[in-house]
């Protein structure tokens, strides 16, 4: 005689013979408790029964345990914003921001570029108190037109119109800048991309013990000859923070790992764009580069 | 900076725990700050982005899957849903995120939705059961025959077997039961 247990293991393995099958089932109509007991072992079995998945979450733990990662500083943790909270703060935060903007770029009226208002709350302009990536540059943002180069006697020089430039076309100087050799001191693994609402940068820094107020720079060129070393779209200055990954990854070369993220909300027209990391002492150093993604 | 995104899903397709680790050093740390920057600890940032590791293992096995963006993008927009839904539980009102990175919009479909609620209280039962336990009921739901099962664990006979099938699937049973999600997913 088959206990209940063994009857639903042998009903769900499709081990219960023919005539037993219509017993139990009649059983499961009757009896919705059985039924939910049955339906509920079936979906734990669908699930469990993927032995890939099993596999994959035993080396995940085993890895996940290898790591510590650092608290969160005070500053870090905040609760995610309630928009329904902070609601109010959108006019006036608009409001500062666009008077920010037009201090910054007085040609932004002219130049018919649009820098677009933030949202209603990001890390560096709602908090800069208490923002882990509190920055310690201004940022300058650039989107004038720049005009003609012009020689000694005033004639222009006999290049192709500014309107005619494919702006997706890469910039020799910069892509010669970019396949220099990574710093070895300063070793940076980051991502820049431009979204829909502006730059953002991520990653990491490798580094033997940095001041704890080491403020880098980071630079936006787009694809115009003339912008390039003297006119970037964007600079803003970055403060990585020290984080613990693990002690093999640590030990390499005694470096310290940092974290980088910065996010600017800056609207930029299509184009080709590239990033120069450098120090803010020393701006003509690069430390790392890399096309905007 | 082109990122070795199919590598990736690759890697994770197949398990491979050199590629894992990879993954792990290359952008825990940035999901991490992201989460942290949100409200939650290391741990919770730990917990997320071992399942959105799972969630993209889930989603590979279809053979349409595509990354159409980098893989950090897609990784972080995984990690952003899984993280956004554990404060909206929290909170009666709309959540606003601090993002760290672009993301890719991935519809809540696309990575489970509540079957994967369904699924994590599952497998975090399942994870509280010694190892034998795992090894033993693992192959019982592939539908391994037992004495197939007896051979691969060693194991005495098919009826000692049986019996210990028997226990480790009523405590499995049980631990699902008593965890608090098991009434909200309406299991019962």
């Amino acid at each position: 005689m088959k206990s209940p247990g063994e009857k639903i293991d042998d009903y769900l393995n499709g081990a219960l013979p023919a005539s037993e099958v219509i017993v139990f089932e009649a059983s499961l109509r009757a009896d919705p408790k059985l039924a939910a007991e049955v339906e509920l072992q079936r979906r734990m079995q669908a699930v469990l029964s993927d032995s890939g998945e099993w596999e994959l979450r035993q080396t995940l733990r085993t890895i996940s345990e290898e790591y510590s990662l650092p608290a969160a500083s005070e500053a870090q943790v905040k609760p995610a914003s309630s928009t329904s909270k902070w609601w109010y703060l959108g006019p006036v935060l608009l409001v500062v921001v666009l008077a920010l903007v037009y201090i910054l770029d007085p040609f932004s009226s002219s130049s018919g570029e649009e820098v677009i208002a933030p949202p209603l709350k990001t890390e560096t302009e709602v908090e800069p108190s208490d923002s882990p990536l509190e920055l310690t540059t201004e940022d300058t943002i650039d989107l004038a037109p720049v005009a003609e180069p012009t020689d000694t006697s005033g004639q222009t020089r006999p290049e192709p119109p500014r309107d005619a430039r494919d702006p997706m076309a890469p910039l020799p100087a910069l892509e010669q800048v970019l396949a220099a050799e990574a710093n070895v001191v300063y070793d940076f693994e980051l991502s820049v991309n431009r979204t829909l609402e502006g730059i953002t940068l991520a990653g990491t820094l490798y580094a033997l013990d940095l001041p704890a107020d080491s403020t880098f720079l980071l630079r936006i060129f787009n694809n115009d000859p003339v912008r390039f070393p003297g006119r970037p779209v964007l600079t803003a200055g970055f403060r990585p923070e020290q984080i613990i990954v693990n002690e093999d990854r640590i030990a390499f070369g005694r470096k310290n790992a940092y974290a980088v993220a910065f996010s600017r909300v800056l609207k930029l027209p299509m184009g080709r764009y590239y990033y120069l990391v450098s120090t803010s002492t020393e701006p003509g150093v690069v430390l790392a580069s890399g096309r905007v993604e | 900076m082109a990122e070795p995104g199919d590598n990736y899903l690759d890697t994770i397709r197949r398990g491979d725990a050199k590629g894992l680790r990879e993954i792990y050093a290359k952008y825990l740390p940035r999901i991490a700050r992201f989460i942290q920057m949100n409200g939650g600890s290391a741990e919770d940032a730990k917990d997320v982005f071992q399942e959105a590791i799972v969630r993209i293992y889930r989603k590979s096995k279809s053979p349409d899957f595509l990354i159409t963006s980098q893989f950090y993008t897609f990784l972080y927009g995984v990690c952003r849903n899984l993280w956004g839904n554990q404060l909206q539980k929290k909170s009666r009102t709309e959540l606003s995120l601090t993002d760290s990175h672009a993301y890719e919009q991935i519809p809540e479909t696309d990575t489970g939705g509540a079957k994967s609620e369904e699924d994590q209280l599952f497998w975090d039962a399942f994870a509280l059961l010694g190892q034998d336990c795992q090894q033993l009921l693992q192959l019982f739901f592939a539908k391994v025959k037992m004495e197939e099962i007896v051979k691969r664990l060693g194991l005495s006979s098919v009826g000692y077997a049986k019996k210990k099938k028997f226990k480790c699937k009523e405590k499995l049973v049980a631990l699902v039961k008593q965890d608090g999600r098991y009434l909200e997913l309406k299991l019962s």
